[in-house]
């Protein structure tokens, strides 16, 4: 047989089909046969100076063998790419007025902060809306520099995303959920 | 004298039905009725994967309701219809015949269901079909094979096994099939009814779960030929959701019907009838044609070079894309998941040992002709002997030829278990892969009987000449009955 228990082994990796050794055995000799078939084609294949051109581009488009392009095999880095005193920065998901704070208005609470809104802000940021809320956060370890717009763009995007918190589960001491404030 | 049910044509049903003479809830309980005498006994017919007459019963009363305010009166009014189970439903789970899908319920209908539904048509059940519908004789279906009604000891071949086997049989006068190498006329040969595989692109893929996406087609059964083309015309038109849909006007597929065939040149191409083929096949297929010369048609023998080589293509083609489509069945993105893995790898291998063996076969065949670690090229070499076999069809239709003349297998239907080496199994889609490759329609009619088993001929036209072939399947099919009948 032209198909070696190594050749099989490999295409089955590949396949991430799992397979018994007898099993592996039987598959070979079906491959075998089936391959001495498929040799034929290329001594065929040069009267076409094309292939075949119907749906889909005209070529395949192969990848390399190995890797899989798969979104749930990501890294570790590539998952959370900051990091700092040895936690994760995350997004964050939603600021939370806790149910007995009367939230001042709009301008403070967005229900939906995307990350880049969140991390363009300094912990003088977040204090002074928590301030303007009646809230701190009480705990922040980020250290970046101040930035020259402390109330800027990122504080207009809350207004426009603003909407009532549902179900927030934070304390009053927790404040915005400000104990997770920047970390995971 | 009447017909029962079991022997009437969807079109006179549905006139029943738009004439208020039958109702659709008395066609449910018909076909419940032959369905379950066809289970009984000790070989079951095992056509279904699933049925719900009771929910049919209920979409027929609510048919019924509408039915005065139809106009243009519908199409299939009331009639009972089976689908092949790789097409996405939203009142039937859909499991393609793996363990992989055993249970899952698509939240929508594919197009093709959409539109049989739109016509007036009452789904029944889901049809029996080899897994992902990878084979030749619904041998392969994790939920057990389906018996030829015609002979209880053969296949009904495949993969639309399930649905040829229920049409032949009388449950319904009318299934979806789907065909990427044979699979609606190759089971429409081996049962004695009609398959009509359309030009790629006619009938919209939207919920067909995919085997071979550049060759899968969703077709027609049915016992007339009558009934395949309305059937087809039925689900047939451009479809947004299918980026391989043309914005193209239907067809009227059915004013075809009832035409003769004085003047149309039937090509014969004689790599389709090889030394090797049964000699009732090749009896059957020649009598056909001397049928068709009787008609007034001319016959000419033409030449596809390349037949024997697309057999070969088609494996490599259907086999790495089908590596390739299956690939999502790991138990996280697609499929059943199964077995306690504690790692990503292990949860995709306990998931996938669940292939059944044809389809673990195809899917290495495939793995293995797209890896890079494969010193021949066979799919790129496969891409091109593809080409080289659309172009034979291109030269014959563009000297005159309105359609070729084959026979649709080279045996009639074999024993259930008679065939266990997978490349003389693949051999029983020889005479049908040609017109899938290149994209063309085809039609499988029943011109005779070899052993005493239906024996399949094969009318293969160019692209979007379904009126065409309706129109000489029909013709035939109508001196063929009266010879029959003299």
């Amino acid at each position: 047989m032209t198909v070696t228990p190594q050749e099989i082994a490999r295409l089955a990796a590949l396949a991430r089909i799992p397979l018994t050794a007898a099993e592996a055995d039987s598959l070979r000799a079906d491959l075998d046969a089936m391959l001495a078939h498929v040799r034929t084609l290329g001594a065929l294949a040069h009267r076409s100076a094309r292939p075949f051109a119907g749906p889909g581009p005209d070529r395949a488009l192969l990848r390399p063998d190995g890797g899989l392009p798969d979104p749930m095999l990501l890294s570790a880095d590539a998952l959370a790419p900051e990091w700092e005193d040895g936690f994760f920065l995350v997004p964050r998901l939603a600021w939370h007025t806790p149910p007995h704070v009367q939230a001042p208005g709009p301008s403070m609470v967005g229900a939906a902060v995307g990350w880049s809104a969140y991390a363009d802000r300094t912990p003088a940021d977040v204090g002074a809306s928590a301030d303007a809320a009646g809230l701190r956060p009480v705990h922040d370890t980020r250290s970046r520099p101040p930035s020259s717009d402390p109330v800027g763009r990122a504080d207009a995007m809350d207004a426009a995303d603003a909407t009532p918190p549902v179900g927030s589960g934070a304390s009053a001491e927790a404040g915005p959920d400000g104990a997770r404030g920047g970390r995971g | 004298m009447r017909k029962g049910y079991e022997r009437r044509t969807a079109l006179e049903t549905a006139r029943a039905v738009n004439e208020g003479r039958v109702l659709p809830v008395a066609l449910v309980v018909a076909a419940e009725a032959a369905q379950a005498r066809w289970q009984a006994g000790p070989a079951p017919l095992g056509a279904f994967v699933s049925v719900d007459f009771g929910g049919a019963a209920d979409r027929a009363g609510k048919l019924e309701q509408g039915l005065a305010e139809a106009d243009p009166p519908l199409a299939l009014a009331g009639v009972p219809v089976a689908v092949k189970d790789n097409l996405s439903t939203l009142d039937f789970a859909t499991t393609c015949g793996s363990r992989l899908l055993e249970g899952y319920r698509p939240p929508f209908d594919a197009t093709a269901v959409r539109k049989l539904c739109a016509a007036g048509a009452v789904v029944v059940g889901k049809t029996n079909l080899d897994e992902f519908a990878m084979g030749t004789s619904t041998e392969h279906s994790a939920f057990g094979p389906t018996r030829n009604p015609l002979d209880p000891q053969r296949v009904p071949g495949g993969s639309s096994g399930g649905s040829a086997a229920a049409v032949a049989a009388g449950i319904v006068p009318l299934a979806l099939g789907t065909d990427t190498g044979g699979s609606v006329r190759q089971p429409a040969a081996f049962c004695g009814i009609v398959g009509f595989k359309p030009t790629y692109g006619l009938v919209s893929r939207y919920g067909l779960v995919a085997f071979a996406s550049s060759l899968d087609t969703v077709g027609a059964m049915a016992r007339t030929v009558g009934d395949a083309t309305l059937l087809l015309e039925a689900i047939a038109g451009h479809d947004p959701r299918d980026g391989t849909s043309p914005e193209r006007g239907v067809a009227d597929l059915t004013s075809a019907l009832g035409h003769d065939v004085r003047g149309m040149t039937i090509g014969i191409p004689r790599e389709y009838f090889p030394a090797s083929l049964h000699p009732g096949v090749e009896a059957a297929c020649r009598a056909a044609i001397r049928r068709l010369e009787a008609l007034g048609a001319k016959t000419v023998e033409v030449s596809l070079p390349h037949t024997d080589a697309a057999l070969v293509a088609y494996q490599v083609i259907s086999a790495a894309e089908a590596s390739s489509n299956l690939a999502r069945y790991d138990g996280a993105r697609l499929g059943t998941r199964a077995g306690r893995g504690r790692t990503l790898d292990a949860v995709y291998e306990d998931t996938r040992a669940l292939f059944g063996r044809e389809a673990r076969r195809r899917i290495l065949l495939g793995t293995c002709v797209l890896s890079t670690g494969q010193a021949g090229g066979h799919h790129a070499a496969a891409l091109r002997v593809r080409a080289l076999v659309a172009r034979d069809f291109e030269s014959v239709f563009g000297k005159g030829v309105d359609a070729l003349f084959t026979p649709t297998t080279p045996t009639p239907a074999f024993r259930l278990g008679e065939i266990t080496d997978p490349v003389a199994m693949y051999a029983s889609d020889a005479f049908t892969v040609g017109a899938s490759l290149a994209g063309l329609p085809a039609l499988s009619l029943p011109v005779g009987l070899a052993d005493g088993l239906p024996v399949g001929g094969q009318l293969i036209g160019p692209a979007w000449s379904e009126p065409r072939l309706a129109r000489i399947a029909d013709a035939l099919e109508r001196a063929l009955g009266a010879e029959a009948a003299a």
